[in-house]
């Protein structure tokens, strides 16, 4: 268990005064059986005079707002207090075959996994690649169990790609990630959806924050934190498992999440449409520090 | 050859013999006109084969004076094509057409409750017969759209379906359209059409009036309102002059008395939607809505559309606005819809369907997958989801290679296929040149909701094909349905009219001239007096060059050729080396380019264009008249091809004659026959700015050097301003530069002065908003400062001066002239349209990961 302060600034700039502005954003951490948002607070400026607050298709907050008067710069500054209560789920124990777990997505009468089955398909951002279905078909064959499959899938992101800010853009795609094998969370995600899905299991995009340790004897710095995405794995009898590809490990704790989605563009964290504005260049900081659990 | 010979009087149907095996629309089993068919029969036998003639030029030439056009993507800018309708109607018996409306009334229900479940509780997910994927993958499923509640459950408020008639005489449907259900507007207008060539056949064989189907169709879109008004506003939206439906959109908005409008047009503000106009933002009731749900909202929907409005769906789901039809009813447009809708009516309605689809299934069952491969010779295979790039697959017409990697495809992704029966056609009589042919035809109905149910246009938009629409080959034709009501032929007179769309009231007119507009008829005020007072200018400089040689002729063009450059530019960089005579050469190419280069924005030609294309953005606002005009110019333009011609062929001055001849009949059209509404105003503003600009630019030129103050200079320059006759009348032959000065600065009963451009915008913009306020708008401001600098000055007093300081003299007099100018434009901008420019999208990407 553990409980958080996130403070996340987002700061646009604009090389011309914009007229009017639409925006939406996604930044409150979700709260489900193994975590809560007890605080969230979002400030704008300039002010806005329109803020709503609505639970989209994936049940994630989404916050709306117009800016109806001349800026040239933008902050939206969110913050919340969230205790997470996640324990890494055992992947040794995830015994159903892959093979089973593909025939139940396919199987019409299996209602009860409804939710999950909407995960299944490939999206404009998530799309087939034959390679990709390969890079998949190593890893999730009929007779492994989805344990062990998972297990080997995030070693083979340990061991054979390599960390990379420099290397993609946000519309490169994943077949891309994979001749790579450089990228950032995003692309990680990306291709292990892409892959997973290929081979027709289901899995989400998750958008949120991992705590970091600041260099032995350094202090924790402001802002020097980012923003975070993973993957979460249905497996019936058992429910949605979050992976963290980028770090190889299996979500507990540390992380703390924004909102699920089938891919990027479902989470997205600020979007916007502008009228004027011309060119924008954008800063981000996120600090994410842990608070003592039983301070109010 | 047979069917080459044209029509004698008493058998127009004459050659018609339609191929054995199909049904005919026109003959019986029996081979006798069917009922339905036969007062029409009677009337059209009438017809003696010559007045078919006369009628199909007259049918023509109404089609393109009124610029009835559908468009196709092309590389050149102008993309219209002419309309095409057949002279014969298609005739449905009034019985058979209240048997369609039954049971389409049935199959949109249906649908609606389909798009309620779909958008809402999504209970058919429920159901194990129900495969998730034809809602999870289905891109037309859009997630923002769930939970948009429409009004009263009515997604649907205008369902349209294409039908076609298979052999044994039953109606199929072919596909449901309600993303957009477009064609009412080609409806209309065909019916228009079809009462002015055949008024008396159109009264005489009882055909149904559409009229009372657009009245419950507007009573019923207007009832969508959620404010509390009994003059709601609607607006129609549209994707824009390029969408290939255009015409019949603005035709449409025109017909229902609803404003057309652009993304660009409106904007939200607080969760409202509101229409940008001239008086300031309106708010808007309700958005009848021909662009694609994918496209309404850059926020929520696909961020890189330029045609939607940001917030709009926010709008909405405030419960501030209602859209017809609501957002995401392409959902049960995908063919796979067609194989579920029988399992969708047992569930959802506990009925069977009244009128069958064309039988489709979805590939992704096992069993409909190997009954589709099994008879793949025979069906056409269609994308189980419309995806950009999908192609329809005919079997028949699959080579084996094409058909054995068709197979592997669909082995591989079963689920992304359907297959379709492919139905033989009803055959149709059509009038082509001269004689009657049988075509295969199928129709697009069109239903509305209303308080005692569906109702359906008694009418529709047929189309025929030019053999069998197998091969997916483009339409032939469009043709006009008339259902004729046989029982009441006794009471024959006291039938209203069937004369539909000219008849149709025009009751509402509830916003101001929306921003986008007044921008758009200002700019073509200004280009069209741009392009007449340009043709003039180079008509003066050739002919000037025509007529005489040697260098002293030449230096009388200069200052001509002066003021065909920007006025950075020095004629002198015209000139032979080291000299201050005229390089030939390089003149004849600089007036070439400015003749008829197509890139150069400053070419006459250019201009021309610049005319079509402001004037196509405002094609609603202009009389038929001026619109046949701005129609030949387009001609005109598109047929000038960048040439070498030398300036002075006779191509050349035939060029210059007719852009002449033609802009000054569209300013005679637009100045006359438009109503004089703000609309108008604009335009006029803009001629008014812009020859006052041209004016005084070029008397800059001729005055600030006294070597310019010469007769023959003089007598061009007044004919080029039109003002030679005036001058004569006034002032003999005696020219003198006070008097020349006098008439085109000063004199205010000369149509052609400064003075009195000056007076006719100050009168101009007190028709404008802002004149009602109480202190002087910048607007006005700038107006009077150009007024009271004519009128502080005099002929006398601006000549006074010798050399430079005349020189200097001159030059700031009119500099300020066109300054204040060009601030009155820029502050009428500012004031009217510049809410008018176009948002962008930005996704501000922040994930750097760890």
């Amino acid at each position: 268990m553990a409980r958080y302060r996130i403070h996340h600034k987002t700061s646009c700039f604009y090389n011309y005064p914009v007229i009017a502005s639409y925006h939406s954003a996604k930044l409150k951490p979700i709260s489900n059986e193994s975590q809560s948002c007890e605080r969230f607070k979002l400030k704008i400026q300039p002010n806005s005079q329109d803020l709503s607050e609505r639970i989209d298709y994936f049940d994630n907050a989404m916050a709306m707002f117009s800016i109806q008067e001349s800026h040239d710069k933008l902050t939206v500054e969110a913050e919340s207090i969230v205790t997470t209560t996640k324990r890494a789920v055992d992947l040794t124990t995830l015994d159903t075959s892959c093979g089973y777990l593909r025939s139940s997505f396919k199987d019409v009468t299996r209602t009860d996994i409804i939710d999950a089955k909407q995960f299944v398909h490939p999206t404009e951002i998530t799309p087939i690649f034959p390679e990709v279905t390969d890079f998949g078909m190593r890893f999730f064959k009929d007779e492994i169990p989805i344990g062990k499959a998972l297990l080997e899938i995030l070693n083979c992101f340990k061991n054979e790609f390599e960390f990379d800010s420099t290397a993609t853009e946000v519309n490169t795609p994943s077949s891309e990630v994979l001749q790579n094998k450089r990228g950032v969370c995003q692309d990680y995600a990306h291709l292990m959806i892409s892959a997973m899905r290929a081979c027709g299991l289901s899995c989400r995009y998750a958008s949120g924050y991992i705590l970091t340790m600041p260099p032995e004897g350094m202090p924790r710095l402001i802002g020097a934190d980012a923003s975070h995405a993973w993957v979460s794995v249905f497996v019936p009898g058992i429910g949605w498992v979050d992976l963290d590809p980028t770090n190889n490990c299996v979500c507990a704790d540390q992380h703390v999440c924004i909102g699920y989605g089938r891919d990027y563009s479902d989470v997205s964290m600020l979007k916007g449409a502008v009228t004027g504005g011309g060119d924008h260049q954008l800063s981000v900081e996120v600090t994410m520090e842990p608070i003592d659990p039983s301070q109010p | 050859m047979e069917n080459a010979t044209p029509t004698t009087q008493g058998n127009w149907i004459g050659s018609y013999s339609p191929p054995s095996g199909s049904f005919d629309e026109f003959y019986g089993e029996d081979h006798t006109p069917r009922p339905q068919w036969q007062d029409l029969d009677r009337h059209f036998s009438k017809i003696p084969p010559e007045n078919w003639q006369r009628r199909e030029l007259q049918l023509k030439r109404l089609i393109k004076d009124n610029g009835i056009t559908f468009n196709v993507y092309s590389n050149r800018g102008s993309n219209a094509r002419p309309w095409n309708l057949d002279m014969i109607p298609l005739a449905m018996s009034q019985k058979e057409a209240d048997k369609i409306e039954s049971a389409l009334s049935q199959r949109a229900n249906l649908l609606n409750i389909i798009l309620k479940d779909v958008y809402g509780r999504q209970s058919m997910l429920q159901s194990s017969k129900m495969d998730p994927h034809l809602i999870f993958a289905n891109p037309s499923f859009l997630h923002p759209c769930h939970g948009l509640l429409a009004h009263r459950d009515q997604h649907i408020n205008i369902y349209a379906a294409d039908l076609l008639r298979s052999k044994d005489g039953t109606w199929k449907v072919l596909s449901d359209r309600v993303e957009s259900a477009a064609g009412l507007g080609y409806a209309l207008e065909n019916r228009m059409l079809m009462s002015r060539i055949f008024p008396k056949v159109l009264k005489n064989a009882n055909t149904q009036s559409l009229q009372p189907f657009i009245n419950a169709f507007c009573s019923h879109i207007e009832s969508l309102a959620k404010q509390n008004t009994d003059t709601p506003n609607v607006a129609l939206l549209t994707p824009g002059p390029n969408n290939n439906t255009y015409f019949e959109q603005s035709f449409l908005a025109r017909n229902l008395g609803y404003t057309l409008a652009e993304g660009a047009d409106l904007t939200v503000r607080n969760n409202r939607l509101y229409m940008k106009t001239i008086g300031g933002v309106q708010p808007v009731d309700v958005l009848l809505r021909r662009v694609h749900s994918d496209w309404v909202d850059p926020l929520e929907m696909r961020n890189d559309s330029l045609l939607g409005i940001p917030g709009l769906i926010n709008a909405i789901r405030q419960g501030n606005l209602a859209v017809a039809n609501g957002l995401g009813s392409g959902f049960v447009e995908n063919p796979a819809m067609l194989a579920f809708l029988p399992w969708y009516s047992r569930n959802f309605l506990g009925e069977n369907l009244e009128i069958p689809s064309v039988s489709t299934w979805w590939c992704g069952q096992e069993q409909e997958r190997d009954y589709v491969l099994s008879r793949i010779d025979e069906l056409v295979i269609k994308p189980t989801f419309a995806r950009k790039g999908a192609k329809y697959h005919f079997g028949p017409l699959l080579s084996s290679t094409e058909k054995s990697e068709l197979i592997a495809l669909i082995r591989r992704f079963p689920e992304r296929f359907c297959g379709q029966e492919i139905e033989s056609e009803a055959m149709l009589p059509t009038y082509e040149d001269g004689s009657v042919k049988a075509r295969q035809h199928k129709v697009r109905v069109f239903l509305v909701p209303g308080p005692t149910g569906w109702r359906m246009l008694p009418g529709g938009l047929g189309h025929y094909y030019q053999d069998s629409i197998v091969a997916d080959q483009p339409k032939r034709g469009s043709k006009d349905i008339w259902v004729i009501n046989e029982k009441s032929k006794d009471t024959e007179e006291s039938k209203p009219s069937a004369n539909s769309s000219s008849a149709l009231s025009l009751r509402r007119h509830s916003f101001d001239l929306p921003s986008r507009t007044a921008d758009n008829l200002f700019w073509l005020g200004r280009y069209i007096e741009r392009s007449e007072s340009q043709a003039r200018l180079l008509r003066t400089i050739i002919s000037l060059l025509l007529e005489e040689t040697g260098s002293e002729s030449h230096q009388l063009v200069i200052p001509f050729i002066q003021q065909t450059l920007p006025l950075d530019e020095s004629a002198s960089k015209l000139f032979k080396d080291d000299s201050s005579e005229l390089d030939l050469t390089k003149a004849e190419a600089h007036l070439s380019e400015l003749l008829h280069s197509a890139s150069n924005t400053s070419s006459l030609l250019y201009n021309l264009s610049s005319v079509v294309r402001t004037a196509s953005s405002v094609k609603e606002r202009l009389s038929i008249d001026a619109w046949k005009r701005i129609n030949h110019l387009d001609d005109f333009t598109q047929i000038i091809t960048p040439s070498s011609d030398s300036i002075y062929s006779e191509e050349s001055i035939q060029f210059l004659d007719d852009s002449l001849d033609l802009s000054a009949s569209i300013t005679g059209h637009l100045t006359e026959n438009m109503t004089r509404s703000p609309g108008w105003t604009f335009l006029q503003i803009g001629r008014r700015i812009e020859r006052s600009m041209t004016t005084s630019s070029i008397l800059e030129t001729i005055f600030k050097d006294p070597k310019n103050y010469q007769d023959t200079l003089f007598t061009r320059f007044l004919e080029l301003s039109d003002c030679s006759i005036t001058y004569r009348r006034r002032y003999l032959n005696t020219i003198t530069p006070e008097a020349i000065l006098d008439l085109i600065v000063f004199d205010e009963t000369n149509p052609r002065s400064l003075i009195h451009q000056a007076r006719e915008l100050e009168r101009l913009l007190t028709n404008l908003p802002h004149s009602s306020g109480r202190s002087h708008h910048p607007i006005d401001q700038h107006t009077i400062r150009f007024f009271s600098r004519i009128g502080l000055a005099s002929p006398g007093e601006l000549l006074s001066q010798k050399g430079e300081i005349l020189k200097v003299t001159m030059e700031s007099f009119f500099e300020t002239l066109r300054n204040e100018l060009s601030n009155t434009s820029f502050a009428i901008e500012q004031t009217y349209f510049a809410h008018t420019k176009p948002h962008q999208s930005s996704t501000p990407s922040n994930i750097i990961g760890q």
